[in-house]
């Protein structure tokens, strides 16, 4: 029913070894926020009917409190399935020839790279502070020499994981390379 | 001045019909792009799931209005003193 990732411009032959998303705790730490911001006029409901208990006698107050939470949290839960479409289209695919890195910055705007792997000169990983460090995600960054030097994988699971996948892709690509030359 | 409670309600269809529009964009971003991935399907289950539940919730607190009064705010403001001075928990 499900497939990972279907590559619309798939070139002859590809294959396709790895997607890879953002780390599950960066969708998480969006999710706690969200969780909070929706409980903020439940919470400031009960204050107020409990600080001014004939709020609610007065004929308008109580209607527009309610219409302005009901707008307020689905406002929120908007932005909130933005934030969690943002996460779930930020994607990068790695295939037995290249990278492409698909980007969704908000609801109108998109952009796709690819780096071949034959273009590629450097690979490095990186884990900045305590939560990258202790919950195994971070960065990994790929120098080019295309027109696009440097391409990064933000905030992903395991980077030191990926950066063995690619440097290994990356040597197979050049020993292919050089063979096909000779 | 008194105006009829129910306008309220028509601001908030306003907004219903404006954030209505936004969530299709987002469903049509989700289908186009995120294809058949399983992130994609779980994200747009769970925000159809999330929104039945708070615009049910919404009509349950909203059905209990009589939205046909009509209302003075100049009047009502009066009765805000009476708001400001009633017992609290602080007494």
């Amino acid at each position: 029913m499900f497939s990972t990732y279907h590559l619309s411009d798939a070139l002859p032959e590809e294959k396709i070894i790895t997607v890879i998303h953002r780390d599950i705790f960066i969708a998480i730490k969006r999710i706690v926020f969200f969780v909070l911001l929706l409980a903020l006029p439940i919470v400031l409901i009960y204050m107020l009917r409990l600080l001014f208990p004939n709020l609610i006698e007065i004929a308008w107050a109580w209607p527009l409190l309610l219409i302005l939470a009901s707008s307020y949290l689905l406002f929120i839960w908007l932005l909130f399935f933005f934030s969690l479409l943002d996460y779930s289209l930020d994607v990068w695919i790695v295939t037995d020839i290249r990278i492409v890195d698909v980007r969704q910055d908000g609801l109108f705007s998109r952009s796709i790279a690819e780096v071949r792997l034959d273009k590629i000169q450097d690979i490095s990983s990186q884990a900045n502070g305590f939560f990258q460090t202790f919950l195994k995600y971070g960065n990994v960054i790929v120098q080019t020499a295309s027109e696009r030097n440097v391409l990064i994988f933000e905030e992903v699971d395991n980077p030191e994981n990926i950066r063995d996948i690619l440097v290994k892709l990356v040597d197979k690509e050049h020993v292919e390379h050089v063979t096909h030359n000779k | 001045m008194t105006f009829p409670l129910v306008i309220f309600l028509y601001g908030y269809f306003a907004f219903l019909v404006f954030w209505a529009i936004l969530s299709l964009v987002g469903f049509y971003h989700l289908v186009r792009f995120g294809g058949r991935m399983f992130v994609s399907f779980f994200v747009g289950f769970l925000y159809v799931i999330g929104t039945i539940f708070l615009l049910y919730v919404s009509y349950l607190y909203l059905a209990t209005i009589d939205w046909q009064v009509q209302v003075s705010i100049f009047q009502n403001l009066g009765n805000l003193k009476n708001v400001f001075e009633s017992p609290t928990v602080f007494n």
